[in-house]
């Protein structure tokens, strides 16, 4: 009895089993074409991903998706064939035991393909790669089962594969189907990273396009990527065709750029070059090689041109500057130092007259320098925002007059006319008077320096709604226009040096630190006013300046420092008047 | 539709289909029409007679074909029908 009991329990167990064992395998047979799809794809992506961007490449993309189609697939034969410019590339990954014969027919099959779906004529040359077994010199065998996959590629035929196998019916229409769905996914994936690629290249051309600084990129290869238009105008390049030679050889009359960057790939770092002198600009640029792992090669090279001309300049303008103010304070200092040696000499004897010369020789130099100082620290509080105002309601009427009267004087005595046109019944004006009075004496000085014996000198006001205009004008030298706009910048004494005289000669270059005009305008911009010059060589020059009108007036005086920095370049105000407008008929007073 | 203007497409349509075998292989293809309905095949696999309106024939070779590559119908199949001028 038990026997028999064991033995029934044995029969259903192996039952049992054998119907689980049948459920299994029916599962797994059902599951396998998309676990064969999801395989694929998988390490078709990886593999695509570990060699982005040059995976990307058609020929790469095609490879990397027939070998793992095949690994996935071993028993059967995986090709594919791609036009490449002038040819056709047919590949295959064999199955065991395939022969000549079978390749040739199975050449004529794809080709046949690619001619039916593609409108393109075909390359007639063809050029073949064969993986996986070793062909069979004996083997006779044909493909007995084939199905092929076009690849598209944005649109339009990139390549065919085809799937096939010596095994008639070797593919049922489940497999046929997934190695569609394979392709289709991957060349689906594959698009979408060409277009992330295309866009992100994209927004870096835009972004080097719109950089200041020029620069260059370089591929592994020191072959030109881009090169944006700072860069092209810093190194003399025309529009048109470009290429690395192009840019290497631009500058190699003083530079040899080539061996700097294959210097900074060598040694993996950054090579940086203070500065080239090259068709009087100065340049300074850094070579960065870019590697993203550890080959020899970098991933791209990227060089960053610096236009420092601008700076260079400055720089040099200021050493200029500087050693003006040392030679122009030295004079009066010696002068000083000269004359009160001679009076402390001992043993020395001098009348009063002569004493009394010396002593006023001391007197003249120290005031010369000590002006030549009020201006260097005038100066200085401009630039640093700290210059202030004594701002009271003012008579700018009485103020033009009194300079006036000042330099009448100096005017006789060079027979030149000076005049004023003055608006009746101008408004107060809320100024600081001393400064005013300070910018027409400077504009009134100058005007008689550069006017010639029978010259005229006037000075007009005009009023509108917002404020009052005050302009000088002169039958003078004028000013050449190329030092028009230099001639309110702080480093004007070497532009002024240039300038010609009352008497037609070169004019000998002025006494004083320069900063005259300089200061000028940041007193003009500092009451909210504008500045503005307006000259003819040979005709004369008309400098004018315009002071708004305050809304609020209190009798209080107040101190207004100026908020920001004088800025040392044109200042923007009310809209410039034109000569004609300037001269408006009215009788001087 | 009569079966005058059916047999009209049935030259046509082979021709697509040798088109079709040629491009993508006779299995897959063989597959793919046994599907459409209102059709009949010969022994050599050609397409003998046309039994429904030829126009959902054709939409049935569109379907069929659109399941592996809807870039292959929309530069091959379509084009070739519109060519034809199949209703």
């Amino acid at each position: 009895m038990s026997a028999a009991l064991f033995v029934i329990s044995l029969i259903g167990a192996i039952f049992l089993f054998s119907v689980w064992l049948r459920k299994k395998s029916y599962r797994h047979s059902t599951a396998s074409s998309a676990e064969s799809r999801s395989f694929v794809v998988t390490a078709f992506l990886e593999e695509l991903n570990r060699g982005l961007p040059q995976s990307l490449h058609p020929q790469t993309t095609l490879a990397i998706l027939t070998n793992h189609i095949k690994t996935a697939y071993p028993q059967i034969t995986v090709s594919s064939l791609i036009a490449a410019q002038d040819k056709l590339l047919f590949s295959a990954y064999l199955e065991e035991h395939i022969g000549q014969p079978y390749l040739d027919l199975l050449l004529r099959h794809i080709t046949l393909a690619m001619q039916t779906l593609s409108s393109a004529q075909l390359p007639l040359s063809i050029e073949t790669k064969f993986l996986g077994s070793p062909i069979d010199p004996g083997s006779k065998t044909s493909p007995e089962t084939y199905c092929n996959i076009p690849v598209y590629r944005e649109g339009a035929l990139a390549a065919v594969i085809t799937v096939s196998s010596k095994t008639p019916a070797a593919f049922t229409e489940d497999q046929m189907d997934t190695f569609y769905s394979i392709i289709h996914q991957a060349a689906s994936i594959v698009g979408e990273f060409e277009r992330s690629v295309k866009t992100l290249q994209e927004i870096t051309m835009s972004v080097i396009e719109n950089m200041k600084e020029g620069v260059i990129l370089l591929d592994a290869h020191q072959q030109l990527i881009a090169v944006n238009s700072p860069a092209k105008r810093l190194l003399g390049i025309s529009n048109g065709i470009i290429t690395s030679d192009t840019v290497f050889s631009s500058l190699e009359a003083v530079y040899d750029l080539r061996l700097k960057v294959q210097d900074a790939i060598s040694q993996k770092k950054v090579w940086w070059e203070k500065e080239i002198r090259f068709q009087e600009k100065s340049v300074s640029l850094s070579i960065n090689p870019i590697f993203l792992d550890q080959s020899a090669l970098p991933h791209q090279i990227l060089i960053v041109l610096y236009d420092i001309t601008a700076q260079k300049d400055r720089m040099q303008q200021k050493d200029d500057f500087t050693h003006m103010v040392v030679h122009e304070l030295r004079a009066p200092m010696t002068a000083v130092k000269d004359a009160a040696e001679i009076l402390i000499a001992p043993g020395a004897k001098y009348d009063a007259e002569q004493q009394k010369k010396l002593l006023q020789l001391i007197d003249i130099q120290s005031k010369r320098l000590l002006d030549q100082i009020t201006e260097i620290l005038d100066a200085a509080k401009l630039e640093a925002g700290k210059f202030t105002l004594d701002k009271i309601p003012s008579d700018i009427a009485k103020i033009i007059q009194e300079r006036v009267e000042i330099f009448s004087p100096e005017a006789q005595k060079h027979r030149i006319t000076l005049h004023t046109a003055l608006e009746p019944s101008l408004p107060p004006l809320r100024i600081d008077p001393i400064r005013i009075a300070q910018v027409i004496s400077n504009l009134l000085s100058n005007s008689l320096k550069f006017t010639p014996e029978g010259g005229t000198i006037t000075v007009q006001t005009t009023r509108d709604t917002h404020g009052v205009k005050i302009a000088v004008s002169d039958t003078g030298t004028g000013i050449p226009k190329e030092q028009q706009p230099f001639l309110f910048s702080k480093y004007v004494q070497a532009k002024q040096a240039a300038q010609i005289g009352s008497d037609g000669k070169p004019a000998a270059k002025p006494k004083g630190t320069g900063l005259g005009l300089f200061i000028i305008k940041g007193i003009v911009e500092a009451h909210g006013g504008s500045i503005h010059l307006e000259s003819e060589v040979g005709k004369g020059t008309t400098i004018y300046f315009y002071i708004p009108i305050e809304k609020t007036s209190t009798s209080q005086p107040e101190s207004t420092p100026t908020k920001q920095p004088v800025q040392n370049d044109t200042p923007s105000a009310p809209p410039a008047l034109t000569v004609s407008q300037l001269y408006a008929p009215s009788t001087p007073q | 539709m009569g079966s005058n203007n059916s047999s009209h497409y049935v030259q046509p349509l082979n021709q697509l289909l040798q088109k079709l075998k040629a491009a993508l292989g006779p299995e897959i293809v063989l597959i793919k029409v046994r599907k459409i309905k209102g059709i009949s095949l010969t022994a050599d696999n050609t397409i003998g007679t046309i039994r429904e309106d030829p126009g959902l024939v054709s939409q049935q070779f569109v379907d069929q074909f659109n399941q592996l590559s809807p870039l292959l119908v929309n530069t091959l199949i379509k084009p070739y029908l519109a060519s034809i001028r199949v209703p």
